[in-house]
């Protein structure tokens, strides 16, 4: 009882920072309600957080198990239909990787929105691995396209070891299948664009490469360039380097500390690391004599940004300040510890050195400079008849 | 009035408005010392005092006990902490024996060799260690050829401060004035708070 709504609270909680671009993201795609069959994509979401090959992979995996995380916190919030969407939007996450220019545009709660779009396509990728090979999208528009992807995914994970020439014309001949009934989205060709400028052209090899790797689906290219499609899975390695760095700059922007700028800050943190500890473990022409001098700079100026900070930064000057600040603190301790009066009016019996910028008496310029302080003659006459009370005596007598 | 020594937490905290008052409580630095320590050890050390010492000497008594709370708060590895507490060991140890000796001359006027032998004995440890400053001294005019003529006054003034060297002594006193300055903070705070503010 108690927890089911402790549960449910912290569900509701929970859920209502997430759901907030969540539910944005869900209402701007309306006709995602995908059919039930589609476990496939499930499988797809843990085979591929699984399949941690590539060298985004750990990034990757980072993204999307911190969406899944929040899509299954969703999922259990929500049940029904809503548990079939989250997954296409984990799957968007990969192929978004793709189109790091989405996350400096809309930010995240546009880029959940324009990943909604491919979802279906991207659902579809993810289906490749499984066995579900043709999925049924009914009243999906880019049904072909979807067909077609499905297809192309399949190629290039079944047929890792094919020659290059031999890919390449497999790949040119499963596009051109579809190619000319081929309708692309509107987003569709945004993407086209976005990809086809950011991806390089490159060699076929590394399409070959592209099936190791987990499964990612470019999908804008590939239509109705050769160039595109090898690019697709081609640069899928170039493209983890450069979506890494690119992606870093824009993640680290757009979504502010999220998991997978963390996780690509702690691989460029050891690196650095790295080469901090190489750049320091190569020895000084003269070790000792300059790592000393080193040090000693270091320390006054640590010296001078705890005594003056605002003062002179040469050591002579540190050196002088610290000493008469050092003779200070020691006159303040044999004060304070001295028996004080009762109407807060302090005898000074020793000479108070007031420093620059110590305690308030220095706003009372040369008088308390000199250890004096002005005061009115009528207080004077409390301060002549008391007889100085033993200031301590409070101490002893609250401890009981 | 029977003092019984209660936990050494710093008195009941009414709200003070006073900002030095929160910091010996809240406050604990990495850098500096943990104010909690300094509050504890000087508190502890004010109901001894209170319980123990006559009035007439307290303010030496008070002050000495800052620093050797101060000491005992602080980082035992450092040099300063180490040769504070030692020299107020020693300090103690020579007036004990001092108070000693005063009551055996007073209460035995006689036997001027036993007096003597105590009396240089208390000599030879007061010169011994004069000496021993004298030759430390001596023997660490100056460390290292670059360091300035205001070095040696650093050393006189930071405990401990003759044997280190040079790049030493800049982290000790480093260290000593952040503790010295808290230790003064903590202080104030107690004053105000007791003063009726």
């Amino acid at each position: 009882m108690i927890h089911a709504a402790a549960a449910a609270a912290t569900g509701t909680t929970s859920r209502g920072h997430s759901v907030d671009w969540w539910s944005t993201a869900v209402t701007c795609s309306p006709d995602h309600q995908l059919p039930a069959g589609w476990s496939g994509p499930a499988d797809g979401n843990s085979s591929r957080s699984g399949n941690a090959a590539s060298s985004e992979s750990p990034g990757s995996n980072s993204f999307a198990t911190g969406v899944s995380s929040v899509t299954f916190q969703e999922s259990a919030g929500v049940p029904g239909p809503a548990a079939v969407v989250p997954q296409p939007v984990a799957g968007t996450f990969t192929t978004d990787w793709s189109h790091p220019y989405y996350f400096d545009g809309s930010g995240f709660l546009g880029h959940m929105s324009s990943r909604n779009d491919q979802g279906h396509m991207n659902v579809l990728s993810l289906t490749s691995p499984s066995s579900n090979n043709s999925p049924m999208m009914p009243q999906d528009p880019h049904e072909q396209n979807h067909q077609f992807l499905s297809n192309l995914g399949l190629e290039l994970l079944s047929s890792p070891t094919s020659p290059s020439p031999g890919f390449r014309s497999l790949l040119l001949k499963s596009l051109t299948e579809p190619a000319a009934s081929a309708k692309p989205l509107s987003g569709f060709q945004q993407y086209q664009q976005q990809t086809m400028n950011q991806v390089p052209a490159d060699s076929i090899r590394e399409a070959l490469q592209f099936s190791n790797s987990t499964l990612f689906w470019n999908p804008s290219p590939g239509f109705g360039s050769v160039e595109g499609l090898a690019n697709l899975g081609a640069a899928r390695q170039s493209l983890g380097q450069s979506r890494l760095a690119s992606s870093r700059a824009d993640k680290s922007t757009s979504e502010g500390a999220g998991d997978s700028s963390s996780v690509i800050a702690k691989k460029v943190t050891p690196d650095r690391t790295a080469l901090k500890k190489a750049r320091t473990g190569t020895p000084s022409p003269l070790p000792t004599f300059k790592v000393r001098k080193e040090k000693l700079g270091d320390r006054i100026t640590a010296l001078q940004q705890l005594v003056s900070p605002f003062g002179k930064t040469d050591t002579a000057s540190v050196l002088h300040e610290t000493i008469e600040y050092i003779k200070f603190l020691h006159e303040q301790v044999g004060s304070l510890s001295a028996p004080y009066l009762k109407n807060r009016q302090q005898v000074p019996h020793l000479k108070i050195v007031s420093r620059d910028g110590s305690e308030a008496a220095a706003t009372k310029g040369d008088l308390t400079g000199r250890g004096l302080c002005l005061v009115p003659i009528s207080s004077t006459f409390a301060v002549a008849s008391e007889t100085p009370v033993d200031f301590w005596t409070p101490f002893g007598a609250a401890f009981r | 009035m029977a003092v019984k020594r209660t936990a050494p937490s710093p008195p009941t905290p009414r709200p003070n408005p006073n900002p030095n008052r929160r910091a010996p409580v809240s406050g604990a630095d990495a850098a500096s010392p943990s104010k909690r320590m300094l509050a504890f050890h000087f508190i502890r050390a004010l109901a001894r005092i209170h319980r123990s010492t006559p009035v007439p000497r307290r303010t030496r008594t008070i002050r000495r006990a800052a620093y050797s709370s101060m000491a005992r708060a602080a980082n035992p590895r450092r040099v300063w902490s180490r040769a504070l507490l030692q020299q107020m060991r020693a300090r103690r140890a020579r007036t004990r024996r001092a108070a000693v000796l005063r009551r055996r001359v007073s209460a035995a006027p006689a036997t001027p060799p036993g007096g003597a032998r105590s009396i240089t004995g208390e000599d030879q440890e007061s010169t011994t260690l004069a000496a021993l400053a004298r030759t430390t001294a001596a023997a660490v005019p100056h460390r290292q050829a670059g360091e300035p003529a205001r070095a040696d006054a650093l050393r006189r003034l930071v405990p401990g401060g003759n044997e280190m060297e040079y790049s030493n002594l800049l982290e000790e006193t480093a260290d000593y004035v952040r503790c010295l300055r808290a230790q003064v903070q903590l202080m104030q705070g107690l004053v105000d708070l007791f003063s009726g503010r």
